[in-house]
């Protein structure tokens, strides 16, 4: 059994909303285990996304704890944060986010430099071989505008690795890709996983939830459910399909 | 009803924007207004002061012994002269203020009728009416305080061949002709019967160069005298012959002149930093609408889904920046009141007058309202590309900024990451930083060009090259003239004690040429002349004239000219131009031989100007020793406290800094209204980076050094534009106090000063601006 990664308990988070309060994640308990590729789930609006900010430190939780090496998130100041960002996590968008004035290979290794651990050629090495892991060292001197949002999303997934993080945040990296790019990054992300990168992902596309190695599924701001899976192998995808689906239409998806 | 809705909205919402054009309107209208009525204060305030003084149109210092009643009857009984008044007085060169000699030529006379106005001893105010004099005391004017620092109760002694006569100061009056600190004679004020006293035991003869006996004449034209004071002063002495005699004569027009020259010269100076800041509001004005433009595009492609044409929008535009405009210029012309009477007070010193505080509105609102239908164009001009606003791009979300590799795009390196990546930021945006590159560039010109200014005024050499002869010891010789041998004397000590950088034996008086009477120096050894063309005057019938002369009388190299001194006339050549300050630049010069032939004869001032200013004190002892008691020695290392300069000086300081100072807030309110449109236009990007690690502070340093690259740029454009034009601009606007070819002197300070003040803002201000960079939240990346 892996060790857990990241704990949270009793994690709330609410929004003022017309004089009231919406409670979008409700006393909610996980733990992440290190090298599972646990993959969140759950109906628009169940606080899927909210649960990744807050656990990822991205956003602050109203209450409760978020604990990673024995820190809680939830008390931490914003440069132990940043500190955390960008030695510890890594994080993956819908919308890719890379900043529109750096090349692609500038988007990598920006972060990397943070990371006071490795030298500026040390970083570049490792971005340059990232670019060409994710297939796109023939652009690496574009900028964002200039490719496809398949490449911008892998130049994403390389960035988010470039200081091997412990632990890898990704929020529908697919949500605005096409068919052919969804299935080439969610192999990217498999492969790193297979490697011992621990992943949590939130997604409702059903390709995406087949890659995991543990499915959680949220409703209303709680936990309700839980499924672990076997390594993905792709020639095992179709009765992966039919095991996750069953799984999902018990939980009212 | 629309638009209002829409105007109320938009400046709820940008109110940044909206405060930052009514702060900068407000700076350029106080600016304005301030300068403008300071200008025409001054010289209202001198106006009035001639007019309460009856000063007359001709002024003429003749020593008694030069002026017959019959050359005065000639001069009444001209048809052009209204009246001649005569006041009596003593001529006193060597005067001691606090127990230092001044240098100007002192005229005592009895306090008469004609001074109306006395100052409080702060110079604060006029008193009610002028007070008694007591026997004892004596009445300075406020040039006299400006240049020596004296004040009232300090000691003041005469030296005459007949003895020492010492005076306390009890007070200083309004002389409106030659109170101020840039005429170089002063009219001082004694009881009546000290000045009998004083008068007799005076020697007649004012040859010696010490004391003498001097009638003022002031000469009125009649009312219906349509000439100038120039003409007439002309026309009279080519009837008369009466200027001939003066040792000192001007026209009530020219003393006006010198009187305001240096507020007017200063005022200019200000009001053209004025239009330049009228400039940079309009500048960022342009800047603001076009980001709007493009920030705000999915707004306006709802506007005009919704039926609003572009005409409306613009309009929308127009009323949003105008009413900043006016509001600004209402708040700045009322705050100008208390500033007219500060900025007011600081060419008091200068002009010896109290400035009226009166608010120039109609000039003001003239130019304010110029600078509004300015607006009205460069807001048409900026809104153009609301035309170009198309609904379906505007929701489609097409309209987003697409940026591309250029040949400022220099990688992003990992050892110098803040520098590399703030310098991506620029060049990637390039035009977005033009605004605030021009914006630094013409605020540094204006510093450069003003520090320049300033420093020339404390720069021996570009004084000197400029027409200034400065000196750090002064020989005088007391009750006569030097002879041959204590010239070659004198100048054998000095050579011997240190290395000079120039002397000159050195004597000036009023001659006429070609019927105009002119300031004209000589100099015993030509050589010495500081010659721009031609070659010095070594015959005896031969002069130089500045540029400045020779463009006003039409004279050129090679020009014969008829001279004119007493009862000598004489025709001399032209033989070159020389540079001169003295006189505002009207003035001529001959050699020995040509002075001997004029009739002035001797030399009584040797100054030495030394290659090592501190060689200046050893040198004097030196000649205090071997030349004994006959001699009057002066030795500083510092020229500018030998020199009249100092006030002057004060002056372009206080306008300095100034400069400076609103330089200072217009970048405050330029980079915040920047920094504030740029934060809004990146707010994606500094979540991204936020999400990457970058911590608020690491943020705010990447903006604060993208900002001291385009204030680095801007500096350095700023720069080359002063070495360029700067000296230009100088020659242009100093041609009129006699510095017709401007010696720009660059050293550190000149250009370090403005360089880390603009620097230093501009990082400071974008490090503060950015401060908002705390409040973007990752989760704004988010999409639910």
């Amino acid at each position: 059994m892996s060790q857990n990664i990241l704990t949270a308990h009793d994690l709330c988070k609410s929004f003022a909303h017309n004089g009231g309060q919406v409670h979008v994640l409700s006393h909610v308990d996980l733990e992440i285990r290190e090298k599972d590729f646990t993959v969140v789930m759950g109906a628009s609006g169940s606080g899927k996304s909210t649960l990744l900010y807050a656990l990822s430190g991205m956003d602050k939780a109203t209450s409760g704890q978020v604990l990673f090496d024995g820190k809680d998130l939830v008390k931490m100041k914003e440069k132990e944060l940043a500190q955390l960002r960008s030695h510890d996590f890594g994080f993956i968008f819908q919308q890719m986010h890379l900043i529109s004035n750096l090349t692609l290979l500038e988007n990598v290794t920006v972060p990397g430099y943070l990371n006071k651990g490795k030298s500026a050629a040390e970083v570049k090495a490792r971005a340059e071989k990232l670019l060409e892991q994710m297939g796109i060292s023939d652009v690496k001197s574009h900028l964002p505008s200039q490719v496809s949002g398949g490449e911008q999303q892998r130049c994403a997934i390389a960035r988010s690795i470039i200081h091997e993080p412990k632990l890898l945040f990704a929020d529908e990296p697919t949500g605005a890709l096409n068919r052919k790019n969804t299935k080439e990054v969610l192999d990217l992300l498999t492969d790193l996983n297979r490697n011992g990168q621990s992943i949590l992902m939130v997604t409702h596309d059903l390709r995406a939830a087949l890659r995991a190695s543990r499915l959680l599924y949220l409703e209303d701001g709680n936990v309700i459910g839980e499924m672990t899976l076997p390594p993905y192998d792709k020639e095992e995808e179709k009765s992966r399909e039919t095991q996750v689906n069953a799984w999902l239409s018990s939980m009212k998806w | 009803m629309d638009i209002l809705t829409l105007l109320r909205a938009n400046m709820k919402r940008r109110k940044g924007t909206f405060l930052g054009i009514v702060l900068l309107m407000i700076l350029v209208s106080m600016f304005l207004t301030t300068i403008f009525s300071v200008k025409k204060n001054v010289t209202r305030s001198i106006d009035d002061a001639y007019a309460e003084a009856k000063a007359a149109n001709l002024m003429m210092n003749i020593t008694n012994e030069r002026l017959s009643d019959e050359l005065l009857q000639k001069v009444k009984d001209h048809p052009l002269v209204d009246h001649v008044a005569t006041i009596d007085s003593v001529l006193m060169n060597r005067h001691f203020v606090k127990d230092k000699e001044d240098n100007q030529s002192w005229l005592i006379v009895p306090l008469n009728e004609v001074v109306t106005r006395q100052f409080t001893d702060d110079f604060s105010a006029y008193l009610d009416e002028v007070r008694p004099i007591s026997p004892e005391g004596i009445y300075l004017v406020q040039g006299i305080a400006t240049n020596e620092g004296c004040k009232v109760g300090d000691d003041l002694r005469f030296e005459t061949r007949s003895g020492e006569y010492t005076y306390k100061i009890e007070g200083f009056v309004v002389e409106p002709v030659d109170g101020s600190a840039m005429v170089g004679w002063k009219t001082v004020y004694v009881a009546p019967e000290t000045f009998s006293e004083l008068a007799a035991d005076v020697d007649v003869s004012h040859e010696s160069d010490v004391a003498g006996r001097v009638t003022i004449v002031y000469v009125y034209k009649k009312a219906d005298c349509e000439m100038s004071d120039g003409e007439f002063a002309r026309t009279i002495n080519r009837d008369t012959g009466i200027q001939d005699y003066a040792y000192a004569s001007a026209t009530m027009a020219q003393m006006k002149r010198y009187t305001n020259l240096f507020s007017e010269i200063i005022c200019s100076i200000m009001l053209g930093f004025a239009m330049v800041l009228a400039g940079v509001v309009l500048i960022i004005m342009t800047h603001n609408i076009t980001v709007t433009i493009e920030m705000s595009y999915a707004e306006l492609g709802i506007l005009k889904a919704e039926g609003f044409t572009k005409g409306r929008i613009r309009v929308l535009f127009m009323l949003q920046y105008l009413l900043a405009e006016i509001v600004g210029a209402v708040i700045g012309t009322v705050l100008s009141i208390p500033m007219i009477s500060l900025f007011g007070g600081i060419f008091q010193p200068i002009t010896a007058i109290i400035a009226k505080k009166d608010v120039d509105l109609r000039t003001s609102l003239l130019v304010l309202l110029v600078i509004l239908v300015l607006s009205v164009l460069v807001i048409l001009l900026a809104t153009r590309k609301v035309a170009k606003v198309s609904p379906v791009k505007a929701l489609t979300g097409e309209s987003r900024d697409v940026y591309f590799e250029n040949f400022l795009t220099a990688p992003v390196s990992g050892k110098n990451l803040s520098m590399s990546l703030s310098y991506r930021q620029f060049s990637s945006n390039k035009r977005r930083y033009f605004v605030a590159i021009l914006i630094t560039a013409l605020l540094m010109f204006f510093m450069l060009t003003v520090n320049l200014m300033a420093s020339c005024m404390k720069s021996k050499s570009a004084l000197e090259a400029m027409g200034t002869f400065l000196c750090e010891v002064e020989v005088r010789a007391k009750d006569r003239f030097f002879t041959e041998e204590e010239m070659d004397k004198i100048e054998s000590i000095v050579k011997e004690e240190t290395k000079l950088e120039n002397s000159i034996f050195f004597r000036n008086e009023y001659l006429t040429i070609n019927g105009n009477t002119i300031y004209c120096q000589f100099y015993r050894d030509p050589e010495t002349i500081n010659l721009v063309s031609g070659r010095a005057p070594v015959y005896d019938n031969e002069l130089v004239v500045t540029d400045i002369l020779a463009e006003d009388m039409g004279l050129k190299i090679g020009d014969k000219v008829e001279i004119a001194r007493r009862d000598f006339k004489g025709e001399f050549i032209i033989s070159g131009k020389f540079c001169s300050m003295n006189d505002t630049g009207m003035t001529m010069a001959m050699s020995d031989a040509g002075a001997k032939k004029t009739g002035v004869a001797g030399y009584g001032w040797y100054g030495a100007s030394l290659s090592d200013p501190e060689d200046a004190e050893r040198v004097g002892k030196v000649l205090e020793e071997k030349l004994g008691d006959e001699f009057k020695i002066v030795a500083d290392s510092d020229f500018s406290e030998v020199s009249d300069i100092k006030s002057i000086s004060t002056a372009v300081d206080a306008m300095r800094y100034t400069i400076y100072a609103f330089s200072v807030i217009f970048v405050l309110v330029v980079v915040s209204m920047i920094c504030s449109k740029t934060f809004s236009q990146e707010r994606r990007d500094l979540g991204i980076y936020k999400a990457i690690g970058f911590t608020s502070k690491k943020l705010r340093l990447l903006f604060a050094i993208r900002f001291l690259i385009i204030a680095v740029i801007g500096s350095a454009i700023g720069s080359v534009l002063s070495m360029l034009f700067s000296n230009r601009t100088l020659s242009m606007i100093l041609r009129s106090v006699g510095i017709s070819n401007f010696i720009s002197k660059y050293r550190t300070d000149t250009i370090l000063i403005p360089v880390l003040l603009l620097l230093g803002c501009f990082f400071l201000f974008a490090y503060l601006a950015a401060r908002r960079v705390k409040k973007v939240e990752i989760r704004e990346l988010v999409i639910e």
